[in-house]
């Protein structure tokens, strides 16, 4: 069974000069196993980044259903959906999006905080440790390089445990060396923790590390 | 990981956003805690002061210009009582004890007062203590001074140095000195945290003599030459004040003879012969007979009557005659706190607009730093932070700025005071204590009973500074999570 599963989703982009909406994805049946790693191909502006946001919930479709385990995230109400992403989903985002007033490990800890997760400095300490930054710590964001910046990413992406771990062009700042060690730690770090991980790219030689790639285009109705 | 920290690091994050916008706000408060602290401890001084004076009797005038003059020793003199009004007065058997007072020169701005020795015996402070000579001892003679804390220390006079007064009660160049009249500090008064910090007191006869010895070289008084001036001094009917007149002793006056003829006996220096009290020879002839002796007038009496029965009787009493006019000091300080209170009122209300003014930069600042933030914003709402979370966040932000504002103005405030409290100090000779708490004057009982002004003021900024960051914390709550994320 799919730890994933969505069945005729369609997200419309309503625009306000048109009469008619413009369609964005239509996609009849897509889904990602438990623990399964998973890169989904497409040019940009092919919808990859609306994908993630609908599957994360923070946009809802314009109908269909998304569900994550039991849960139907398109039927729950916004809070709760803040919850549920906090609890179930980490976020690894394209540009780095770390917290430019906090450190390394507060940018960890804030990731907890959200999802009412009690464990403290030593799990936050232990999951930078994994990402080969434990002596960077108390630096900020600004004292970081990118890659390094990004791999704190992964570790707050991953503070909670999530089930699922949603990455978007997560290596696209980067360039080729950095860009496979990032890419080896979410695939270890998302292994050692039975998470699923689904990346967008556009990039081929992303795809080509992953054992399953899948072209958007291929299941999406929309061209 | 706290909200107060998450809280701390956004507010660090814009530093110099943050703290010039405290500041503006602490700026405000400023004002208005030196305003409110300041008016506050000097009405309890002055109530304290006057507290210690039950009645003071003096010529026709302002009764508020004579306590001044008399209790706070500021301003000038409303005029003069003859001599023998003061020995009726004593002899009343209702009053306790009258004190006379006459003034007219200063040394270096410290006022000379003339007065009795019993004067440091009788009169008790608000601390039930009397003036009390802290070294040295009392004048025995003419020429002799005692000076009060301040005068000490600011004229580093001490005891057994000689000092020349200058005409008039105020420090003027122009004044004349008496240069043949050099005063011995013979004591220095107790600290008493009053306006007699400030004084020089001397004998009533020196007041006098200084006076005789500086006569025109004709022989006459100069009084006796502006008597003979055709204008001003025989104009009967010209009011009796004559309060723009610096240079306002006795035999220097220039109006004594028109607020006599108002007044018969009142301002008057001295009574012409026939008209004199009993025992009462003319200036001239005093001068002439027995120099330094005679006292002819004086500028006010302090009276403490027995009982506090007679206190409104005898006031009436005073003020129906025509000789002369008594005044309750606690009660023109209050008036004079009901005029003052105005000017009060509208210093306030500028500081608390200017309050307002800088809290709305508590908006603009946050509104301003949103559009940086925004992806931020979003980012935690990808985290799985709530709107509410956000929102909250940012008018905590905003509360906290503003009330960092009223901390850095309380201080500041007070830190006013402390610069400016010992030139007050010295104007006035009332002390202030700027580091103390300010009581809250509006409110209901139970809040003002336990929470000081200062409090209030901070948890004012707080509140305010909460509802400013209500606006940008709107428009965080309404962020387009989606959007922010992919631009």
């Amino acid at each position: 069974m799919s730890l994933l599963q969505i069945r005729q989703l369609r997200v419309q982009y309503s625009n306000p000069e048109d009469e008619l909406p413009t369609p964005v994805l239509d996609i009849p049946d897509w889904g990602v196993a438990a623990g399964e790693q998973v890169v989904l191909l497409g040019a940009s502006g092919s919808g990859k980044t609306t994908l993630l946001h609908v599957v994360a919930g923070l946009i809802l479709p314009t109908s269909g259903e998304v569900r994550l385990g039991d849960t139907d995230i398109t039927r729950l109400d916004e809070a709760s959906r803040d919850r549920f992403r906090a609890a179930n989903i980490g976020y690894i985002f394209q540009q780095v999006h770390l917290l430019p007033a906090f450190t390394a490990l507060e940018n960890v800890l804030l990731g907890m905080k959200f999802a009412d997760n009690r464990a403290g400095t030593a799990e936050a300490l232990a999951l930078l440790e994994s990402v080969g930054l434990r002596e960077r710590a108390r630096y900020f964001p600004r004292q970081l390089s990118a890659g390094q910046q990004q791999r704190v990413g992964i570790a707050r992406a991953l503070a909670n445990r999530p089930r699922l771990v949603l990455a978007d062009e997560p290596t696209s700042a980067l360039d080729a060396r950095h860009r496979d060690v990032v890419i080896d730690l979410m695939q270890r770090m998302c292994q050692d923790i039975g998470a699923a991980l689904i990346v967008v790219t556009h990039d081929e030689a992303v795809a080509r590390r992953f054992p399953t790639a899948v072209r958007l285009a291929d299941i999406n109705h929309v061209h | 990981m706290h909200t107060l920290t998450v809280i701390y690091r956004n507010l660090r994050q814009r530093w110099l956003s943050t703290c010039l916008t405290a500041l503006s706000i602490g700026l405000g408060v400023a004002l208005v805690t030196a305003i409110t602290a300041l008016r506050q401890q000097a009405q309890a001084n002055f109530d304290n002061v006057a507290a210690s004076y039950e009645l003071v009797v003096g010529a026709k005038g302002s009764p508020l210009q004579l306590v001044l003059n008399t209790v706070f020793h500021m301003d000038v003199p409303v005029g003069n009582l003859p001599y023998s009004y003061y020995r009726k007065l004593k002899a009343d058997e209702r009053v306790a004890y009258a004190v006379p007072l006459a003034l007219g020169d200063n040394y270096r701005g410290f006022r000379l007062v003339g007065t009795e020795p019993e004067y440091f015996e009788l009169v008790r402070l608000k601390d039930g203590q009397p003036v009390a000579v802290a070294q040295g001892r009392t004048f025995t003679a003419d020429y002799e001074a005692v000076i009060g804390s301040i005068v000490a220390r600011e004229t580093g006079l001490a005891l057994g140095q000689t000092f020349v007064a200058r005409h008039g009660v105020e420090d003027t160049t122009a004044a004349e000195e008496h240069e043949e009249a050099p005063f011995t500090v013979v004591g220095i008064l107790r600290e008493t945290g009053t306006p007699l910090d400030r004084v020089i007191f001397i004998s009533l006869g020196s007041v006098h003599e200084i006076h005789r010895e500086s006569q025109s070289p004709a022989g006459k008084s100069l009084l006796e030459q502006l008597e003979a001036l055709p204008a001003e001094p025989t104009a009967a009917g010209s009011p009796p004040e004559d309060k723009d007149e610096p240079d306002h002793h006795h035999h220097h006056r220039k109006t004594p003879a028109a607020s006599a003829g108002d007044t018969p006996g009142g301002n008057k220096p001295a009574a012409p012969p026939g008209q004199s009290a009993p025992g009462q020879p003319a200036p001239s002839q005093a001068a002439a007979d027995v120099p330094g002796q005679v006292i002819d007038e004086v500028t006010a009496i302090i009276v403490k009557l027995r009982s506090p029965g007679y206190l409104f009787l005898m006031h009436r009493e005073i003020n129906k005659g025509k000789d002369a006019q008594a005044a309750l000091p606690g009660v023109e300080v209050q008036k004079l706190f009901t005029i003052v209170g105005t000017v009060d009122r509208a210093l306030l209300l500028v500081s608390v607009l200017v309050v307002v003014v800088a809290a709305v930069s508590v908006l603009v600042a946050i509104y301003n730093s949103l559009a940086e933030r925004r992806r931020e914003v979003a980012v935690l709402r990808a985290l799985g932070a709530h709107r509410r979370t956000v929102f909250g966040w940012l008018v905590w932000e905003a509360a906290i700025t503003a009330a960092l504002g009223g901390v850095v103005g309380v201080l500041i405030g007070h830190a006013l005071l402390a610069a400016a409290g010992s030139s007050l100090k010295f104007l006035s000779g009332l002390p202030l204590d700027p580091w103390r708490w300010t009581r809250l004057e509006v409110g209901p009982a139970w809040l003002t009973a336990y929470v000081p002004f200062e409090v209030a003021v901070i948890a004012g900024t707080l509140l305010l500074g909460a509802v400013m960051g209500l606006l940008p914390a709107a428009l965080a709550y309404r962020t387009n999570v989606a959007r922010h994320l992919s631009e």
